[in-house]
């Protein structure tokens, strides 16, 4: 009898194309199935009879498996087009900058391997994960945190003083702490948005390791992206109360350290270069007055000077600028284009997620891809005081870093995929918040 | 009989009200369903299934898995933009209703 069972559900699956979907449609079919055969064993039927008249009950199978395909398709993927940019781009890339002949066997295998990564974790269930690690997520996330800052700590020192070993690998690994920072999100959900100043030390802690390599630069940027997910939290109404106590409690402790350390170091050297880079000209000013020779001011012996600067014309970190000395200042109007449609074209995808807790997820994907775009545009353009050690993502030859981009676009394509069957489910009950239970005693009865 | 698609309510109407109490999963919407109609609506789950799901994308619902009895069912539960659409439906239901408690107790018989 269980085969009649399996041979109805069978022929429903045959009508649903897509597979993951598949999987939960015929479970709730199937504890529904059995519901209805207790039901009418409970009413005295045989076991066999029940079985049958339960299977009966559920209606064509052809017309069921038709009506949930039609409702269940896979979120539209972008993967075949951000294949065929992201190849053309470098490509361009390679042929442009006249790369030397090993550099372009590495550029291309780095894109082909992060290419793979993001089509592999594309099929990736984030919300299965997220609730298969369940209260472990917070330990999980100190614990990396903590083995990051150590093996950072352990890394050889080069002659320069950078860390060698594992540290840049490290370093682009730690975009991902805002993912795991969302994951310890999804568990907060009700918690009244008094208490987000809490998640404070959680941010800096896992911001920290960037900290220690390459700079206090990059762990900021990482920093601000949890922010700036713990904020898309509030405004999703993911905690209890009014959205402004949620902001400012999450926000308060970030600008008060802010202005306390703006206090106590308020004329810092590369603020002084960036904002009168006239005042010293052959010293800390003098890149940034290259810069702006070059691309504000479209001096082409600037351009020359730049290419012509040791050690630079290979730079990861300014390959937008070779290029741009090479053909000229639309290279960085464009790339402010790429980035910003970028931006537009992933938060309207984001708006459109159907679950709260998907769009979580998607803002601690896309805001450390978005920012590291954006610090990597303004450096380059001269308009930002600090360099970030990350470059330009699917551009700037890194190869960890391209992997690691790709990876984390691959895990946001994956939630626009399985959008269609993340849920969010009723918010768990929790106390209701009181200030006044909170600093008053309970006041003692008799 | 008049365009049919014009008469408000329906089917997911009475899922939501359904919803509105308790969260329920699919077999025991089919029971209740049955129970209060006394047996008018019997709804087979392959009708359910799908119009759940629909009003699920629609944000009127939404589904979470929960462990009762020694097994996990899938419930669902009426959102606060379910329970709006609801209300909307229910008044534009009884305005239906009455008007055609209204034609059918003063009814004139055709080409009369």
């Amino acid at each position: 009898m269980a085969c009649e069972v399996q041979d109805y559900l069978d022929r429903v699956g045959e009508r649903i194309r897509w597979a993951r979907g598949r999987t939960y449609l015929l479970r709730e079919l199937s504890d529904h199935i059995e519901d209805q055969r207790s039901a009418f064993e409970a009413q005295g039927l045989p076991p066999e009879e029940a079985l049958r008249r339960a299977v009966a009950e559920m209606g064509d199978p052809e017309e069921v498996g038709d009506a949930l395909n039609a409702l269940h398709r896979p979120g539209r993927s972008w993967a075949p087009a951000l294949c065929a940019l992201s190849a053309g781009g470098l490509g361009a890339l390679c042929v442009l900058t006249g790369l030397s002949a090993g550099e372009p066997v590495s550029h291309l295998l780095s894109l082909a391997l992060g290419l793979a990564a993001m089509l592999l974790l594309r099929l990736m269930d984030l919300g299965r994960v997220s609730a298969a690690l369940g209260r472990g997520a917070l330990p999980l996330a100190m614990a990396l945190a903590l083995l990051t800052y150590v093996f950072i700590e352990a890394a050889p020192i080069a002659a320069g003083g950078a860390h060698g070993g594992f540290a840049p690998l490290l370093l682009v690994l730690s975009l991902f702490s805002p993912a795991l920072f969302a994951l310890v999100l999804l568990r907060l959900r009700g918690v009244h948005g008094f208490w987000l100043w809490a998640l404070s030390p959680l941010m800096y802690l896992l911001a920290a390791p960037a900290a220690v390599y390459p700079s206090l630069v990059t762990a900021l940027f990482l920093g601000g992206a949890m922010l700036l997910t713990a904020s898309a939290a509030v405004c999703l109404g993911w905690f209890q109360g009014p959205k402004w106590v949620g902001l400012v409690s999450l926000w308060a402790p970030t600008a008060g350290l802010t202005g306390l350390a703006l206090s106590l170091f308020p004329h810092l050297t590369r603020w002084t270069a960036f904002l009168h880079p006239q005042a010293d000209p052959a010293g800390s000013g003098w890149f940034f007055l290259l810069l702006r020779r070059m691309l504000w001011q479209g001096e082409a012996e600037a351009a020359a000077q730049y290419l012509q600067a040791t050690g630079w014309s290979g730079d990861p970190q300014f390959s937008l600028l070779t290029l741009s000395a090479q053909l000229g200042r639309p290279v960085m109007l464009l790339a402010l284009g790429a980035v910003l449609l970028f931006g537009a074209v992933c938060l309207w995808r984001v708006r459109r997620l159907h679950s709260a807790s998907g769009k979580l997820l998607a803002h601690s994907l896309f805001w450390p891809l978005f920012l590291q775009a954006a610090g990597s545009w303004l450096c380059n353009a001269g308009l930002s005081p600090f360099f970030m050690a990350l470059p330009f993502p699917f551009f700037s030859y890194g190869p960890w870093a391209m992997g690691v981009d790709f990876a984390l676009l691959g895990l946001l394509l994956s939630l626009f995929r399985m959008d269609p069957l993340l849920r969010d489910g009723p918010a768990p009950v929790r106390q209701p918040f009181s200030l006044r239970a909170l600093l008053l005693p309970p006041l003692e009865e008799g | 009989m008049g365009n049919e698609r014009n008469v408000p309510g329906g089917l997911g109407m009475l899922l939501l009200a359904l919803l509105a109490g308790e969260d329920r999963y699919g077999y025991e919407m089919i029971e209740a369903l049955r129970r209060r109609s006394n047996h008018v609506f019997d709804l087979k789950a392959g009708t359910l299934y799908p119009l759940l799901h629909t009003l699920e994308r629609e944000g009127w619902v939404t589904a979470y898995d929960r462990e009762a009895g020694g097994r996990v069912r899938r419930y669902y539960h009426l959102t606060e933009a379910g329970r709006a659409a609801l209300e909307a439906q229910k008044a534009g239901w009884r305005n239906y209703s009455a008007a055609v408690e209204g034609v059918l107790e003063g009814g004139v018989p055709d080409g009369v």
